[in-house]
């Protein structure tokens, strides 16, 4: 699995959103993204899921062009910005009604994958109910329950405890050792430069800096000295 | 594979999109039970002061419901009168197909179209959607009618009653032996409203469902103020039609309109989503 964004622009309502971006993300990696509010770390992940349409540049899939031979990426789990799913169904509801779309999984494996966020597959309770921490959890779990080869997730530690952070960590570390190509953004600097392999930092729709992450034992001793 | 999907996406869309919204279907059924009930009202109390032959049946029913109104004519006497009825149906499906397609697409859109993997077929979904929650609401209002009609007069009357066409909708002669009565007052207005509503839905891809609403309210009522081929309710108000009315909007130039608009709404929909950024 290989991605590799080349020359992409988009502007929306005469706002440039994203400029002249060039990547390359190959299989069986975490890219983080880092900048600011705005700064077009959500589109940039809209893009590559072939939810907005560059002007220009193109994005190639494994050799298909996004938006020329494919519509979307044949294997994607998103999350981005809030999770949002019908609020009378239960969690295992939801992602059962969505599984149902591609018919990949079975019960059981969306039942692993609910369990694997720390949520219970068989709470009777309605994602209406579920407080923001399980809301999130539940849409990892959505993006990964299908095994996709890419993983796109927007501020995936949001609004989750110790616990839920930690779970996150091994789910994608698992996920990047079955191959999986993973992209992050985070706020958090420290928590995404112990979660990514490599960080592109983007400012104003321009990609700014790139750097492979160095020692990760050192970044975790920062965690937990912080803590 | 492809058919498969289809299929899925559209019964998930029949049942979010129509049997979710039953409560709306609820609405509709109530308001076809007030205008009915207020229309034979009037008709017995017109048929007590012997200006009525005879009350009112099934069809005359239905005329009332979707008369609309004659071509108003501004002379500084006459002051405008909204038609209630035609209004008040026309406007409510505005309200109930308005925000959808947007609602769905905000909220589980993502994960679905990311596994469909294709606009085409979540907007095509979205359509048949379209189409089915519009009949649906015609399907309420014949059933209602219906049953009123058999419960009161115990038969299906399928032709106007000239003096109640007289006296409510200010049509003399009414002559539906050649069958395209029945066209204008049963075939037109769901056509009239299957154009109405795809266009609503193009319009609220491109503008905010709020807005895509209000533009077709504002084409409603200036339909009913002015009697031109542009505005489209006018191809819904079946008093407009030339049956009923001398000079009136011919029956094949009202579904040659409807039949375009419709076509081009749809692959204006299709075409706009394809390239619509999804935020």
């Amino acid at each position: 699995m290989n991605i590799k964004i080349s020359n992409v622009n988009k502007t929306i309502k005469k706002a440039v959103i994203l400029e002249n971006i060039n990547l390359e993300f190959e299989s069986g990696r975490i890219y983080g993204l880092r900048g600011s509010n705005g700064s077009g770390k959500t589109m940039l992940m809209r893009a590559i899921c072939g939810l907005i349409i560059p002007e220009s540049g193109e994005i190639n899939i494994d050799g298909d062009i996004l938006g020329k031979d494919i519509s979307f990426p044949k294997s994607i789990g998103a999350l981005i910005e809030n999770p949002s799913f019908i609020s009378s169904y239960t969690g295992f509801r939801n992602l059962k009604l969505l599984a149902s779309i591609q018919n990949k999984i079975s019960d059981d494996e969306i039942r692993d994958a609910i369990k694997s966020v720390g949520l219970t597959p068989d709470d009777k309770r309605t994602f209406r109910k579920y407080s923001l921490g399980m809301k999130q959890r539940l849409g990892i779990a959505c993006a990964i329950m299908e095994n996709p080869d890419i993983i796109i997730l927007d501020e995936p530690v949001n609004a989750l405890d110790e616990n839920g952070i930690e779970l996150v960590r091994k789910i994608l570390k698992e996920q990047k050792e079955k191959g999986a190509l993973i992209i992050i953004a985070c706020h958090d600097k420290t928590e995404l430069e112990y979660l990514s392999d490599e960080i592109y930092e983007i400012y104003e729709g321009k990609i700014t800096n790139h750097f492979i992450v160095g020692d990760k034992s050192k970044i975790s001793e920062e965690i937990v000295h912080e803590a | 594979m492809s058919y498969k999907i289809i299929k899925k996406l559209v019964k998930y869309d029949l049942y979010w999109g129509i049997l979710n919204k039953w409560k709306k279907y609820l609405v509709m059924l109530i308001l076809s039970l007030i205008i009915t009930f207020v229309f034979i009202k009037n008709s017995q109390f017109y048929y007590r002061l012997d200006k009525l032959d005879s009350m009112p049946g099934f069809l005359d029913y239905i005329m009332n419901m979707f008369h609309g109104m004659k071509n108003f004519i501004s002379d500084g006497n006459t002051q405008f009168e909204i038609p209630v009825e035609w209004m008040a149906f026309h406007l409510f499906v505005a309200f109930a197909i308005g925000n959808y397609i947007i609602d769905d697409l905000e909220k589980c859109g993502i994960n679905i179209i990311t596994r469909v993997r294709s606009r085409n077929k979540w907007i095509i979904s979205k359509i048949i959607w379209n189409v089915v929650a519009v009949l649906c609401f015609y399907l309420v209002v014949y059933i209602v009618n219906i049953i009123i009609a058999l419960s009161i007069t115990g038969k299906l009357q399928l032709s106007l009653t000239q003096s109640v066409c007289s006296k409510f909708f200010e049509l003399n002669n009414v002559n539906m032996e050649s069958g395209n009565g029945l066209l204008a007052i049963i075939i037109l207005p769901i056509l009239s409203s299957l154009a109405i509503s795809q266009m609503q839905m193009f319009l609220s891809l491109i503008l905010k469902p709020i807005i895509s609403f209000l533009m077709i309210a504002s084409i409603l009522i200036l339909s009913a103020y002015s009697m031109s081929p542009y505005l489209i309710g006018n191809y819904s108000m079946v008093q407009r039609s030339e049956i009923f009315m001398k000079d009136g909007i011919s029956i094949l130039t009202a579904t040659i309109v409807n039949i375009t608009i419709i076509i081009v709404s749809v692959i204006g929909s299709i075409v706009y989503f394809n390239r619509k950024d999804i935020i």
